[in-house]
């Protein structure tokens, strides 16, 4: 009988297409614009995530701070923490790659310091960092290449996108000396633009990164800020971020005031925003689903009034309340689906815009469509109920006449 | 056994001072296979009793035997289901959806019945064929004539096989030739053994019906077996008497007055409205004189 229903609604949407449309379009942009946000934000975090490069799910990161502090991060809250108590030394960054299980390390050092080019400024960061670095950043050099461990006391530079244009203004300033605290260094690579958001706190477009031991040089001070580590393979994560922190707390003098964090805590900076969005985008969804509802119970209600005369026929050939009830049901149900499905089909033409128009990749997931579906449904039985069992209690008398 | 067997069923509204009784302790047995004209003036409780012989409506007392089943105190739901598998209904003004084609307006019984697409558009078909609408079952109803429409409705009626069907004055909105193209085709419907009610302000077509009924002021008066093709004379003077006081019945059977009471249009009844409006006006002249001298 359901299927039925599915017909007649089918049928008396048919001959009622323009009004049906119009309320369908609460539902439509409702749907399509939390479709397109849910799908902006699912994608953002995929580029994210897929930032970690080669290493993939056998990073761990050890912060200083402790481990609540250190997973909400940014890079401006790690330069300002201060050198004192709780930051990661070289000796932590030396034991650890003696640590079975580890099979790389990359420390992340930060230098204060203004890179100068023909009396052109820029500030942005400078890391100190070793050859081991672009394993753990899913970050793809555009030109020259990263120092290697050769290089590590030579004055070479790698650079971001946005450091080339500003500073240089030019797309391959390779051979170009930027200065430093007085010291030339030599452009030897420069990233690729990175696209969205940072992984891990940094910001490749505009970090000039150098080699370790060069850096050394030039500043006394380098604070490390992060140690990327590899271990073997996603299972050994466990034990090695264990051996890590039994290690560290032996150096610290038995203090633990530092973090050793697995990618997923790693990423949960990003989680966390992205929880926050998630819940705002819910709160709009949920809104736009009660107004999209209300207007397809309005419409209802009107169609009731007025196929007044139908509801009698139906009755008189046989059609008892409850199946009055579901046909009128089913009617709200389908076009709040199809205004659903509609507004998908929007979102993914949004989506399509989006990609070609920008750097941002929006990913549709299958579960976002189908809690789509769902709440479609919803939305139509509930808003389709109240006007349907008003069809269904009409007498036929009354509405023969 | 008898296909509907009513004892005295009454049907009131309203209650207290303002109660007013549509039917008034009615018996009535119909038989499978009759034709039955159900004649009576405005108010006489013709249509109450169709409803209720219908199931669209249930009697305040009384009790209703279909097809040897008390069915007077049935819940709604299994109302509608007697009523789906037992009546069939013609209505005045045919009644059938707009949206729907000649076809599926015809399988709708069915499809309230549960039986699939393909069946009950097929069961549509062959009765269509049987009123000689088969040309014609893809159209939307507003693209045939009001003959053709009520020829559709007699097939909706049918396709059910129902114990009774109920016409309420199928021809009240047709025109005489496909008037009697309709009357045609429910007389041979009641040829194949179908039991039809049917209600009518229209003495002459009485001839079609082989038991007539003539009911007043919720009552049945007369109920008397008369041959096919006759209109018992006794039920027309009845009704061309009692006809002279309402106005409606008048006009719905003018041709069958005129034969009687040749001078109805001299009545002096006619004549009164008038006066009165020319009262009216001339006491507005007065007023507006008034208000001029002032």
């Amino acid at each position: 009988m359901i299927s039925e229903y599915f017909k007649m609604a089918l049928q008396s949407i048919r001959s009622a297409r323009f009004r049906s449309g119009l309320t369908m379009f609460g539902i439509i942009v409702g749907v399509s614009s939390v479709v397109t946000i849910v799908s902006l934000g699912q994608g953002v975090k995929q580029q994210i995530t897929a930032q970690s490069g080669e290493v993939g799910d056998s990073l761990v990161v050890v912060r200083p701070g402790k481990k609540t502090q250190a997973r909400a991060i940014s890079f401006d809250s790690l330069r300002n923490f201060s050198g004192g108590a709780g930051s990661l030394s070289e000796k932590d960054w030396q034991s650890t790659e003696k640590i079975p299980g580890v099979t790389a390390v990359a420390p992340v050092g930060t230098i204060s310091g203004i890179a100068t080019y023909e009396k052109k400024e820029y500030t942005g960061s400078i890391i100190a960092s070793t050859a081991n670095l672009p394993v753990f950043l899913n970050q793809d050099i555009e030109f020259g290449q990263f120092f290697t461990a050769a290089d590590s006391s030579k004055k070479v530079a790698v650079i971001g996108r946005d450091v080339a244009e500003r500073l240089f203004e030019e797309n391959v300033p390779i051979g170009k000396k930027l200065t430093i605290r007085g010291v030339d260094y030599v452009v030897g690579g420069v990233f690729e633009q990175q696209n969205s958001g940072t992984f891990a706190a940094i910001n490749v477009n505009s970090a000039i990164f150098l080699p370790y031991e060069s850096a050394k040089e030039i500043s006394t001070s380098i604070q490390i800020l992060q140690l990327f580590v590899a271990a073997e393979s996603p299972e050994s994560v466990a034990k090695v971020s264990s051996d890590i922190r039994t290690t560290l707390i032996a150096n610290h003098a038995g203090q633990e005031d530092f973090a050793v964090l697995e990618k997923e805590e790693a990423l949960e900076a990003t989680n966390e925003v992205f929880y926050q969005l998630t819940v705002f985008i819910a709160g709009v969804a949920f809104i736009s689903f009660i107004v999209g509802g209300i207007g397809i119970m309005n419409i209802m209600f009107a169609t009731v009034s007025e196929r007044t005369k139908e509801i009698g026929i139906r009755k008189a050939v046989g059609a008892t309340n409850r199946q009055i009830l579901g046909q009128f049901v089913m009617e709200a149900v389908v076009l709040s689906l199809v205004g659903g499905l509609l507004g998908i089909v929007v979102s993914l033409l949004a989506n399509g815009i989006i990609r070609v128009t920008t750097d941002l990749q929006p990913v549709t997931t299958l579960l976002v469509v189908l809690i789509v579906f769902g709440l479609s449904v919803i939305t139509g039985i509930i808003s389709g109920f109240l006007p349907a069992a008003q069809a269904a209690r009409k007498d036929p008398i009354t509405a023969l006449r | 056994m008898p296909i509907i067997q009513i004892e005295e069923l009454s049907k009131l509204y309203g209650f207290g001072d303002a109660t007013t009784v549509a039917l008034d302790e009615v018996s009535l047995t119909i038989e499978k296979g009759e034709f039955i004209a159900v004649m009576g003036p405005s108010g006489s409780g013709k249509t109450t009793l169709m409803n209720i012989l219908g199931l669209l409506d249930r009697p305040t007392h009384g009790t209703y035997t279909l097809n040897g089943r008390n069915i007077s105190k049935l819940s709604k739901n299994r109302q509608a289901k007697v009523r789906r598998d037992n009546i069939g209904f013609i209505f005045q003004s045919f009644n059938l959806l707009p949206k729907l084609t000649i076809l599926e307006n015809v399988a709708l019984p069915l499809a309230y019945k549960g039986t699939r697409q393909t069946k009950r558009l097929k069961a549509a078909a062959r009765v269509l064929e049987q009123v000689g609408l088969s040309d014609r079952d893809s159209y939307l109803p507003g693209q045939l004539s009001g003959g053709q429409l009520q020829r559709a409705a007699i097939a909706r009626a049918l396709v059910n096989n129902p114990s009774i069907i109920i016409a309420d004055e199928p021809t009240g909105n047709l025109d005489s030739v496909s008037a009697r193209v309709v009357m045609e085709l429910l007389s041979e419907v009641h040829k194949l053994g179908n039991t039809v009610l049917m209600v009518t302000h229209n003495p002459s077509l009485t001839r079609y019906a082989d038991r007539i009924i003539y009911m007043l002021d919720g009552g049945v008066v007369y109920d008397e077996a008369s041959a096919v093709g006759e209109i018992p004379g006794r039920v027309q003077k009845a009704i061309t008497a009692l006809r002279l006081s309402d106005d409606d019945d008048k006009l719905a059977t003018v041709s069958a007055m005129m034969e009687t009471i040749p001078d109805i249009s001299k009545t002096p009844e006619a004549e009164d409205p008038k006066k009165k409006r020319k009262t009216v006006r001339q006491k507005r002249k007065a007023r507006k004189q008034k208000k001029a001298k002032k």
